[in-house]
């Protein structure tokens, strides 16, 4: 009986978030379609503009002191001050934050009020040896 | 001079021309610094206008545009990037940041610190993930399985308390040397 075709290098190889795929197992590059070619264009306009405004600041007679970065802004707004306009409480975030936000406060409330009385009974019982410390 | 201080008359008029000031400038209005609130990011985007203006804000094509899914995380309209560490950029293309390997305006991974050159690596390896976590984890249960097992069942060679000589040092222990030492003997015959 036949095998069936051999499985694809890609899925041999099995990427996943800590590994990416190298470029030459992905099948998307196999593909040189005339959309796909486009894309690659106007990405590639794109990215001259950006080179192009960034090399005039950058040569200009007159540079400015800091070349602002507005990629650069745009990520430290969003990671900073983006976050609490656009949080809403959902079923997911507020069992999250009732998990990692209230929920260890209470159980160190909850331990140190035990071990406290614990040690508390112990040494009313006299059982408790002082442990001597100098400091 | 000394008399007129804070509430001498040049200060009224300094304080009654800003005040003027203020109320000249319209409502809203804030010192312009860094960028203005329509490039600045903002909340999840509903519309496809809204989609396309924040596909042009972040200078990506609007197809190329993914924002993060609307699960009220805070993500807001920033866009799904691929999660590819700056490893796998090539190392030998002119960039405008060379160590960040960042091009001027290009839009930056929501966890872009983590995938410095300095820390997470997602460049392909030479051996599939699946194949080393499988080497590794059986390598590291065995170990395991093994000192478990030497635990609760120890095995080594049979042992006896530690006999000393000289009736069990009965002088160096400060045996009176007058009295007659009691015998000990360890064997039996």
């Amino acid at each position: 009986m036949a095998a069936g075709p051999p499985p694809s290098a890609a899925k041999g190889y099995g990427p996943n978030q800590f590994v990416s795929l190298p470029a030459e197992l992905d099948p998307v590059g196999y593909d040189a379609s005339p959309e796909k070619r486009r894309a690659e264009a106007e990405r590639l306009a794109i990215r001259a503009q950006l080179k192009r405004q960034y090399q005039l600041q950058l040569n200009s007679p007159n540079p400015p002191t800091v070349i602002e970065d507005p990629a650069l802004l745009r990520w430290v707004h969003a990671k900073t001050q983006n976050v609490y306009p656009t949080f809403r409480p959902t079923r997911q975030t507020s069992f999250r934050g009732a998990l990692f936000a209230i929920g260890p406060i209470l159980f160190w409330m909850a331990a140190f009020k035990i071990e406290r009385d614990r040690k508390e009974k112990l040494i009313r019982e006299g059982k408790y040896k002082r442990p001597f410390s100098v400091f | 001079m000394a008399a007129a201080g804070l509430g001498g008359v040049l200060w009224q008029r300094a304080a009654a021309r800003l005040r003027a000031l203020r109320v000249a400038a319209p409502l809203g209005a804030r010192a312009a610094s860094g960028l203005s609130s329509e490039m600045l990011p903002g909340p999840y985007p509903r519309t496809p206008e809204e989609r396309a203006a924040a596909a042009k804000k972040y200078n990506m094509r609007v197809e190329d545009y993914q924002p993060y899914p609307d699960d009220g995380l805070g993500y807001g309209d920033y866009p799904m990037l691929p999660k590819r560490s700056a490893h796998e950029r090539d190392p030998w293309y002119q960039w405008d940041q060379p160590d960040m390997r960042h091009n001027w305006g290009e839009p930056m991974h929501w966890d872009f610190d983590m995938y410095i050159r300095n820390r997470f690596d997602t460049s392909p390896t030479q051996i599939p993930w699946h194949t080393m976590r499988k080497h590794f984890l059986v390598f590291l249960s065995t170990m395991l399985i093994m000192f478990g097992i030497g635990q609760f069942y120890p095995s080594y060679r049979p042992v006896g308390p530690k006999q000393y000589p000289f009736n069990d040092l009965y002088l160096e222990r400060g045996g009176d040397p007058n009295k007659e030492a009691p015998v000990v003997t360890h064997y039996e015959i």
